[in-house]
């Protein structure tokens, strides 16, 4: 397992030094700041803009870094054959893959949570420390992406085990898509009346990350929204993120194993 | 595939772990199922959204970036509001509050606009958007059920554009009740006076009252927490005002009653006049005895702090009667039997073919002065505020002024009434200037020998041509003679579809001001009227109002016509019962 | 001597894209290196040397066959401890230095990363990029041959017992060339056992003590260096051989041109030979000794010579064949194989 840490630094310390990545994540810092450019609104629309755009622009960047770094990880190592000096030395597949997986989500998570401080920071400022509460109240939106994507990385460099870069970049995103669609197919799959359309919405709904259920920014920018179980929706998206990210690397160490690199 | 499945053969027991995961984060997904069924986190009407919605806005929306969507559609409405373009921001008002149901701003923006931005030429609003405003609020209000800020926002456009006070009631009321986090400055304080304004005194009275305790309990329990200064400056200043305002509605309470009863009832004697001066071009004039509150002593000294007498009987109340201006007629012409609707869901569509108007008219120039009392003949237009304090009215010229004398003459003869030197005293030394809120009969003969006694100032009274009259004098108050109610610039407001249409003319005492209703009463006890008085529109309520029924050809006809006068008998068939 | 690797019947099939076929990168291999040999992998681009070095370390994995690698079989983690692999033209990672590159590797033997650093300066001394102006550099800014020897430095982290080369010095200059030829020389007097796979025929003739010349994934020679070469040979020519003189030579390796008849024997054989034409009373024109190299042995059985540039087989232009009857397939050198 410390051979798994090992791969996970180098692979952080390799992304935080390519452009692309660190692009998106200066393209991110930029539309934060843009968002505060509602000036012309009373202050608490212009809260509420704030806070929903820049939840939405973190997300974003992080949608794009997500995928982009987690798409080439694997692809990469081969592509330059560092793969082979790192498989001829006595590190398990399974410890390289988790390796990666790690620094991937440690990347996002180091992404994220910049982008997270600097923008809870601005609206702190620009509240000028009132309503600290509600300010703070952003981190969990900002963990909710955090889960989002960490769970998004994994999909990715499950795909990236068997599939080009190319593919596995529209996959990922349509896959994206298709989970976030989740309340759509859960109602497709209770309104219809085909056996074989019933089942296979269920089968989407209950087997397709679901990346819907990360979706929670409504209750946090609007302040007058209560959700009761709000905890334990925090709670269990976060569970439901680690067990099925594990789900996918445990695929995805099955689909390495053997592969022919 | 064959290695992969070598793989799984190799690891039965991760293979194992991976589906008994893969189970429980199907039980997982059920679980958070049920709690993503709260609204709050995933709205049901974003997806009506989505046909409305460009495809890639679409996407976005259904793909977590939903409140950014609506952020960015409520951006544009806000430039579509700077440049004018109502009309442009409506469809997105449909979208956002889809999208986002929860935002209340776009709610209180989005009715605002809906019921005071759409106007005509003339600055008259669009009639047919305040239904559609009040569904928009009234949609956010099921959204967002628990929170005063919608019920609270309704209340104030039922208040302040409908002037509907017993809907706008309910509407604070609710507010007041579904969230125990309300603002008592903007709910309980709206509510008392929108009680008042409803004609029900002593609930206004017990609204305050509550009010009052409202802002004690929050003080007490914001003692000691790290929140009470906040609370403390706060719920003072409300505390105050409500203290204020209870001890003024409870003095109204007691001296409105007294003065009619003592004054007696108005008679307004209203007499209008319709014509079509062009095609939708239409003048309606008249007269009317609009008579409110001139002088009062509305005694504070009298009143203990809850607003009641200190002794049995008290002086206080109107000390001069006499018309005002201040008070609206309104005018509301509308496709005959249009009743406003309570359409369920917000639509921005509104019907086309409807036309409404509404309007209200300027009252002004009634003027009343009583033997032995000061009137003034100038122009009114360097009217001295000490003149008005004093309830003299101005004359043009000495035709239309009563009979009189000089002051100086009628000092000298005695010609003053009590009133007269009441005035008199009044207008050379403001009560302000005696450090007195206003002078009583005791008062007066002390500051009259000092008028007497002062040359510079009889002369400056000479020279402004005040004048003691020696005959009452009464002219009724006019509206509407150099207004025209012009409809043909607006073919798409007005499009007078319709055959037939209602003429509305009325005067209703609740939304008079204050002064009006020290004399006629919260629902016009204090007034009658031979021609047009009604009590059978709202229970309790004595207003003015005439419905008649015009033709489509009486509004768009070519030649100038009169349609009704009911001084010359003129059109007395089209009036309605 | 135990074996450093054993490959027996060793078949890898790759299918053919689009088409219901398969092709053979290798096709029944059998080789068995003892430990302490350099040994030399010898093949034109495409032969099967690099798909041979991935399944021994279990990168990829044999259709047909075994393979051990220090007595375990191909791919296990206990020999991987014990071997290296450098790849042909490896890029590390650009933004890294030599030394934490070497670093990174070193850790990845579970060494703690103080003893990582000390091995690395250690081994970057070693292939000589320690000086003041390298060591800082990042790869990004290397040449190849630079590059090259980051590879031969983490090949050396864990003091290996059997090196995998595959190629390393394809694409470098001359002088780049000769200093990791310089390198290999230093580990086989180290006695580290080496695999060499490459179609620089130079460097294997000079490094390896037994070689193999692999062709369309299958073996088609391996002795050693010796053995192959086979030491002297000469060449001696007949003027007009008559008929029966031409007879008795039928079957010797010969090639006739203007008249002339030339006779290639090894050079022990010389004075039977002459004998032999003296006795049929032939002239002999004349006696050359001729010494071969790996490339005349390559081109013998190829019939195609290696690019050395490219690594690509390349037409053997106007250079006579050897008989233009002869097939690479006709192994003549089956008997050193049999050994």
């Amino acid at each position: 397992m410390n051979t798994a840490i090992v791969i996970a630094r180098n692979t952080i310390s390799e992304a935080l030094r390519k452009k692309v990545l660190n692009a998106f994540l200066m393209v991110g810092f930029a539309m934060l700041v843009l968002t505060f450019a509602f000036q012309q609104f009373a202050p608490r629309q212009e809260l509420t803009l704030v806070k929903g755009m820049g939840l939405g622009i973190i997300s974003m960047a992080a949608l794009l870094i997500t995928v982009i770094l987690s798409i080439n990880l694997v692809p990469t190592e081969i592509e330059r054959r560092t793969i082979y000096t790192i498989l001829s030395k006595p590190v398990r597949r399974h410890e390289f893959l988790l390796g990666k997986y790690f620094g991937a989500a440690s990347t996002i998570f180091i992404n994220v949570g910049l982008m997270g401080l600097a923008f809870v920071l601005a609206i702190v400022l620009k509240q000028r420390g009132a309503d600290m509460g509600s300010s703070f109240n952003m981190f969990k939106g900002i963990w909710m992406i955090y889960c989002q994507m960490a769970l998004l990385s994994a999909v990715a460099i499950f795909f990236s085990t068997f599939l080009s870069p190319l593919v596995n970049f529209f996959l990922t995103f349509s896959l994206f898509i298709v989970g976030n669609l989740s309340s759509f197919t859960l109602d497709l799959a209770k309104n219809t009346q085909n056996v074989l359309a019933k089942g296979f919405f269920t089968i989407v709904h209950y087997i397709v990350p679901n990346f819907g259920n990360f979706n929670y920014t409504n209750p946090l920018v609007q302040a007058n929204v209560q959700v009761k179980s709000e905890l334990a929706l925090l709670t269990q998206n976060t569970i439901y993120a680690v067990v099925y990210a594990t789900v996918l690397l445990i695929i995805s160490i099955l689909v390495f194993d053997r592969r022919e690199v | 595939m064959k290695n992969f499945l070598d793989a799984v053969r190799g690891n039965p027991k991760l293979t194992a772990g991976m589906l008994a995961l893969l189970a429980v984060q199907g039980i997982l997904q059920s679980r958070i199922d049920v709690i993503r069924k709260d609204p709050n986190i995933e709205p049901p009407s974003t997806r009506k959204s989505l046909g409305g919605l460009p495809f890639e806005y679409a996407l976005g929306a259904v793909s977590g970036f939903r409140q950014v969507i609506a952020g960015l559609l409520w951006v544009r409405a806000d430039s579509f509001f700077h440049s004018g373009n109502y009309d442009a921001i409506l469809p997105l008002l449909r979208l956002i509050t889809w999208l986002d149901p929860n935002w209340l701003d776009v709610y209180s923006t989005g009715a605002w606009h809906l019921m005071y931005n759409f106007t005509d030429t003339d600055q008259r609003s669009d009639r047919r958007y305040l239904p559609v405003g009040i569904a928009l609020l009234n949609e956010g209000i099921e959204a967002n059920s628990t929170v005063f800020d919608l019920y609270k926002e309704k209340g104030w456009n039922l208040f302040d554009k409908v002037k509907d006070y017993d809907e706008s009631v309910k509407a604070y009321q609710q507010a007041r009740d579904n969230d125990p986090a309300h603002d008592i400055n903007m709910v309980e304080h709206l509510l008392a006076h929108a009680t008042e304004r409803s004609g029900n005194p002593e609930g206004a009275v017990k609204a305050w009252e509550a009010a009052m305790a409202a802002h004690k309990q929050r003080m007490d329990a914001a003692k000691g927490t790290p929140t009470e200064a906040d609370a403390m400056s706060r719920n003072t200043q409300g505390l105050n005002n409500a203290t204020k305002n209870r001890r003024m509605v409870s003095v109204r309470g007691y001296c409105r009653p007294r003065d009619i009863a003592r004054l007696g009832q108005v008679d307004t004697n209203m007499s209008f006049k319709v014509t079509r001066v062009r095609p939708r071009v239409l003048r309606v004039e008249g007269t009317w005895n609009l008579v409110g509150c001139i002088k009062d002593q509305y005694d504070d000294l009298s009143f203990d702090d809850q607003g009641t007498p200190k002794a049995a009987t008290i002086s206080s109340g109107i000390v001069m009667d006499g018309p005002v201006d201040g008070a609206r007629v309104d005018i509301r012409l509308q496709d005959a039997g249009y009743a406003i609707p309570s359409p369920k869901e917000f639509s921005f569509e509104v019907p086309d073919t409807l036309t409404i108007m509404q309007d209200a008219i300027n009252s002004r120039g009634g003027k009343k002065t009583l033997r032995g009392s000061l009137c003034a003949i100038n122009t009114g237009a360097s009217t001295d505020p000490n003149q008005e304090r004093a309830g003299v009215y101005s004359y043009k010229d000495d035709a239309s002024a009563p009979k009189g004398v000089p002051i100086v003459k009628a000092l000298a003869a005695g010609q003053l009434s009590p009133l007269g030197q009441l005035q008199l005293a009044t207008l050379v030394f403001p009560p302000s200037t005696r450090k007195k809120k206003f002078y009583t009969q005791a008062d007066v003969p002390g500051i009259i020998s000092e008028i007497k006694a002062d040359a510079t100032k009889l002369k400056g009274l000479t020279d402004r041509k005040f004048y003691v009259a020696l005959e009452d004098k009464l002219m009724p108050s006019e509206f509407g003679q150099k207004r025209e109610i012009d409809m043909s610039k607006d073919p798409k407001m007005y499009s007078f579809k319709a055959d037939a249409y209602d003429l509305i003319l009325g005067f209703n005492p609740r939304i008079a001001p204050d002064f009006v209703q020290d004399r006629l009463g919260w629902n016009g006890e204090g007034m009658t009227d031979k021609r047009y008085l009604r009590t059978d529109i709202k229970p309790g309520l004595r207003m003015l109002s005439v419905k008649l029924k015009l033709t489509r050809d009486d509004i768009v006809g070519a030649d100038t016509k009169v349609l009704f006068d009911d001084s010359k008998g003129i059109g007395l068939d089209k009036i309605q019962k | 001597m135990a074996a450093a690797i054993e490959i027996k019947n060793l078949t890898k099939q790759y299918p053919v894209p689009m088409k219901r076929e398969v092709v053979n990168a290798v096709d029944n291999l059998s080789v068995t290196i003892g430990e302490g040999e350099v040994f030399g992998f010898l093949g034109a681009n495409g032969a099967g040397k690099t798909t041979t070095i991935k399944i021994l370390l279990g990168l990829i994995y044999a259709t047909q066959g075994e393979a051990y690698v220090l007595g375990k079989p191909a791919g296990d983690i206990e020999a991987k401890h014990k071997v290296a692999y450098l790849p042909e033209s490896p890029y590390f990672y650009e933004h890294m230095t030599a030394r934490e590159i070497v670093t990174f590797y070193a850790q990845l033997f579970g060494m703690k990363i103080e003893d990582a650093k000390k091995k690395a300066d250690e081994l970057v001394d070693f292939v000589g990029l320690g000086g003041k102006s390298d060591v800082n550099k990042r790869v990004a800014e290397f040449s190849k041959g630079m590059r090259q020897r980051v590879g031969i430095a983490q090949s050396l982290i864990n003091d290996p017992d059997l090196l995998f080369y595959d190629e390393p010095t394809s694409g470098l200059d001359a002088i780049a060339r000769r200093d990791i030829r310089d390198l290999m020389l230093e580990l086989k007097r180290q006695g580290k056992t080496m695999f060499l796979s490459s179609h620089q025929l130079e460097d294997v003739e000079m490094v390896c003590g037994r070689a193999s010349i692999i062709h369309k994934g299958k073996l088609q020679v391996i002795g050693t260096m010796d053995e192959l070469l086979g030491g002297e040979r000469v060449e001696v020519t007949v003027v007009k051989p008559s008929a029966e003189l031409t007879g008795k030579l039928a079957g010797m390796e010969s090639s006739e041109f203007d008249g002339k008849l030339t006779v290639s024997v090894a050079n022990t054989d010389v004075g039977g030979l002459l004998d032999a034409i003296r006795g049929a009373k032939g002239d002999v024109f004349s006696v050359v000794p001729k010494k071969r190299r790996l490339e005349d042995i390559f081109v013998e059985i190829v019939g195609e010579r290696i690019d050395s540039a490219t690594g690509s087989l390349a037409s053997t232009g106007d250079r006579p064949l050897d008989g233009s009857e002869s097939k690479p397939t006709a192994n003549k050198y089956k008997d050193l194989m049999d050994k």
